[in-house]
């Protein structure tokens, strides 16, 4: 008895506590500031890295998270406008490109500093290319591995000139992980350190012309970014960014909701529609497009491939699954990247009920959980209202990159979230469509396919290319093996006082860092 | 004993290679491409063809497990793929986080374990006190942390959510434990701000243990309670503490010393859970994204290491129990 009134008493006690101090829903926090204005009384902003940055190479890392610090720091030749995908000039003020498009020469900024206070000019910029034409094995040299040459004929001209005409060349400039200019501080025969390349010094130290400087490195704990005071364009609003690393996303919205972070990217879906007041949440589209692809090693016959198409049509289920952020795809291209003139349309289910398809797995990547389970949930829902028996399956990363070497022991379907390079519809085909490529998981190979889309890669009018390139990945989904799903949106949550959270359909979750301002 | 002592070192230096064998045999079994993972995952084929060659695997088996045990002697744990530095400089940086806060659990385990267990001895039965810690200490370990962040932070604001520090420029050694610099460096701010960011993270990670060695300890504690020479201490006029300190603790701390061994395990693999939760800078937060980027290199470098030290720590347990009870060395 006596124990009993003591564990009432205890649990009692237990409530009073998880119900005071701010009961009114939002936290009070622990340490350090809670809430007050955007970036506080010094004008910084603070945000968390759900996972760590890798390395901060421009040349030799493929991050997403850490997009935003980096395109802070480094600046290449061209960039898209805001939320758009029209080019324009970065550090280039002008540009011209030869008929054939293999001779691309840019005029470049003059006066523009580097970090280490030395000043841009065309054979910085060459040094930089150069260095991922001759390191096709860093993530990103194959961003320039068609190149044959780099003249520099005056101090504030540069003339590159590939081997095979591409008119997605310049759009390759404008990707978030595209060719960077970097100073002459990683250059330094101390850093370059013979054949490592300056790997080891630019995996953790910076020498850009960006808006900020980065002023910490604290791997596995924090970033810090400062603005650098010699930029060469229009001072930022903000004075630096702190960005802390918290691997547990309900830490960072705790955070968020105590007001010790003013942003954070990677909200869960399906609680954006209880993001609390005064959070504000922004959505735009990118160019990130969700795929599923079918084994055609696996399922050798059509007629049960579109019989899988026809079951998962995304109409009736995409917009549920992910909450309200996204919409059923019209072609397997994002809408900002390329549009159909009619949308594609999935097979009708009643014209396959004959067809007789066995068990299938549906596969996604385990760093891809939280976005891929509930669209693999909805999947397998579908097929079992089909008459197909499904099972989910979650491959390891490197395992799931790994399903093009022998795609017969693949899973029968994958899916995919895809962040194409840039916005050319080449970007995709070459590394997802067409044949061989590093992308295309399950090996589906369609010469007639391969054909247009090396077409499109020389066509000299846009509106051909846009025709071939839709072709080819049209055929692609005839074949029930490429099935574009969703253009999926993506999600910054922010305290109220941020404004001007500029954003662009190449770069996923993040916005452009100098353009930011509070609100009055 | 110093025969024993031999022995079990003699032992341990074979387990520890047997795990090497384990290590490098997990490490080409993997079902992924460890040159497509060092390359990413838009390497033309032709590089990752090359990087394949460059890392040795077109080699036969033996002749890799012969160079992998012939870097391992030199230390080379080989490159992380992710940070692009050696394993062996990214393990050196992480390493005084994982060890501030393994210890830090460690004695707040055992603190709490004989608090558990001696409170438990007394009152002679179990209490609400107990009832709650094994409560606390059974549920699994994110939820624990989860609620100990959302209670003593979130709501209450009694410690801070994550990290190690916040404090701008802490010292950086000569120990790179924040907790024993800060004295040494006479800036006691640092001590006390580390302890206030260790406090969420070290009591979540010594939940669990302290109430397996407390509940361990505890029935040793019954056991040796019943014994002759306690009821002749009593006779003697000595008061139960006395006698519990005296007596009873040595006489049962054999068992409790033996699931402490057992229990470092079970701490490592908590490691990489915390670390993640309360954004620790440690070896685990290493390993889990060495996971998450398939960083094989890294990934074994951590396991290898967590292998080798609890086999030196569940050594160093087998010298402990026949320093506490002379009777096992004579076994």
């Amino acid at each position: 008895m006596r124990t009993r009134k003591v564990f009432v008493a205890i649990a009692v006690a237990l409530t009073a506590i998880a119900t005071s101090c701010g009961s009114s829903g939002s936290g009070s926090g622990g340490g350090g500031s809670s809430g007050g204005s955007v970036g506080g009384a010094d004008k910084v902003l603070r945000t968390a890295f759900n996972e760590d940055v890798g390395n901060i190479d421009p040349d030799n890392n493929f991050e997403v998270e850490g997009l935003g610090m980096i395109e802070a720091m480094y600046q290449g030749l061209l960039q898209y406008a805001p939320g758009t995908n029209h080019i324009e000039g970065l550090l280039a003020k002008s540009w011209t490109a030869s008929a054939d498009a293999k001779t691309f020469t840019f005029q470049l900024r003059t006066g523009v500093k580097f970090h280490d206070g030395s000043t841009m000019t065309s054979a910085n910029v060459k040094q930089s290319f150069e260095r991922r034409v001759h390191n096709q094995d860093f993530f990103t040299g194959y961003f320039l591995g068609d190149v044959k040459s780099i003249q520099t004929p005056s101090p504030s001209t540069i003339t590159v000139t590939l081997n095979h005409s591409n008119y997605g060349f310049l759009d390759s400039l404008c990707s978030p992980w595209g060719p960077k200019v970097i100073g002459p501080q990683a250059f330094t025969p101390a850093h370059v350190d013979g054949k490592d390349a300056s790997k080891t010094w630019l995996s953790k130290h910076e020498d850009g012309t960006g808006p900020y400087v980065l002023t910490t490195y604290d791997r596995g704990n924090e970033y810090s970014l400062r603005r650098f005071a010699d930029y060469w364009g229009p001072k930022p609003y903000f004075n630096g960014y702190d960005i802390k690393i918290i691997p547990s996303l309900e830490q960072e919205i705790l955070q968020l909701r105590a007001g010790q972070l003013d942003f954070v990217d990677q909200y869960p879906f399906q609680q954006l529609g209880q993001v609390p007041a005064p959070l504000k949440v922004l959505s735009w589209n990118t160019l990130g497009m969700e795929l599923a692809i079918v084994n055609t090693h696996r399922i050798t016959n059509q007629a049960e491939r579109q019989k899988i198409a026809a079951a998962i049509n995304p109409q009736s289920w995409i917009s549920q699954a992910y909450s309200g952020y996204a919409t059923p795809a019209l072609s397997n291209y994002a809408k900002t990247m390329l549009t159909p003139t009619t949308p594609w349309t999935y097979p009708q289910l009643s014209s396959f009920k004959s067809v007789h398809v066995p068990a299938l797995t549906v596969a996604y990547a385990s760093d891809d959980i939280s976005l891929q389970s509930q669209a693999a949930d909805e999947i397998i829902a579908k097929l079992q209202a089909a008459g197909i028996s499904a099972s989910a399956r979650v491959m390891p990363t490197a395992q799931f990159d790994n399903t093009a070497q022998a795609p017969a022991k693949a899973p029968d379907i994958m899916l995919v979230h895809f962040y194409p390079d840039d916005a050319f519809p080449g970007s995709l085909a070459y590394l997802v469509f067409q044949c061989g490529t590093p992308l295309n998981y399950l090996g589906y190979c369609n010469k007639q396919a391969d054909t247009l889309f090396n077409a499109g890669f020389t066509n000299p009018s846009a509106a051909g290319r846009s025709q071939q390139f839709l072709q080819g990945a049209k055929l692609g989904f005839d074949a029930g093996s490429f099935l574009g799903l969703a253009d999926l949106k993506d999600v910054i949550v922010y305290r109220p006082g941020l404004a001007n959270l500029v954003t662009y359909p190449v770069l996923p979750w993040n916005f452009n860092y100098a353009l930011a301002t509070a609100s009055s | 004993m110093i025969r024993f002592i031999t022995w079990r070192l003699v032992g341990m230096v074979v387990v520890i290679l047997s795990m090497t064998f384990i290590v490098f045999l997990l490490r080409s079994v993997v079902p992924s491409d460890p040159a497509r993972a060092a390359l990413g995952s838009s390497a033309p084929l032709a590089a990752v063809r090359a990087e394949r060659v460059a890392l040795g695997l077109n080699h036969p088996l033996w002749q890799q497990y012969r160079h992998y045990l012939g870097q391992l002697l030199h230390g080379n744990l080989g490159l992380s793929v992710t940070t692009l530095n050696p394993v062996r400089s990214d393990i050196a940086t992480a390493l005084p986080a994982s060890l501030e806060l393994l210890l830090a659990a460690a004695i707040l385990a055992i603190v709490m374990a004989v608090v558990l267990a001696t409170v438990q001895g007394l009152l002679r039965g179990t209490s609400v006190f107990s009832h709650a810690m094994v409560a606390a200490g059974s549920a699994p370990i994110f939820l624990t942390g989860l609620l100990m962040t959302y209670i003593f932070w979130f709501r209450l604001g009694w410690f801070p959510s994550s990290g190690r520090t916040s404090i701008a420029d802490p010292p950086t050694g000569p120990t790179k434990l924040l907790v024993i610099d800060g004295l040494l460096h006479g800036r006691p701010g640092v001590t006390v701000n580390a302890l206030e960011h260790l406090a969420l993270p070290a009591l979540t990670l010594a939940l669990p243990m302290s109430v397996a060695i407390g509940r361990t300890l505890r029935s040793s504690i019954v056991g040796v309670l019943r014994q002759d020479y306690i009821r002749t201490a009593r006779s003697k006029g000595l008061t139960e503490f006395k006698i519990l300190v005296r007596h009873v603790l040595r006489n049962a701390s054999t068992a409790a010393i033996s699931m402490t061994g057992l229990q470092i395990g079970l701490l490592f693999a908590n490691l990489i859970i915390v670390e993640q939760i309360f954004g620790w800078p440690g070896l685990g937060l290493y390993l889990s994204e060495a996971l998450s980027r398939s960083d094989l290199n890294a990934t074994l470098g951590v396991a290898l290491l967590f292998g080798i030290t609890y086999i030196v720590i569940n050594a160093l347990v087998d010298v402990l129990q026949a320093v506490a009870d002379p009777r096992v060395s004579l076994e």
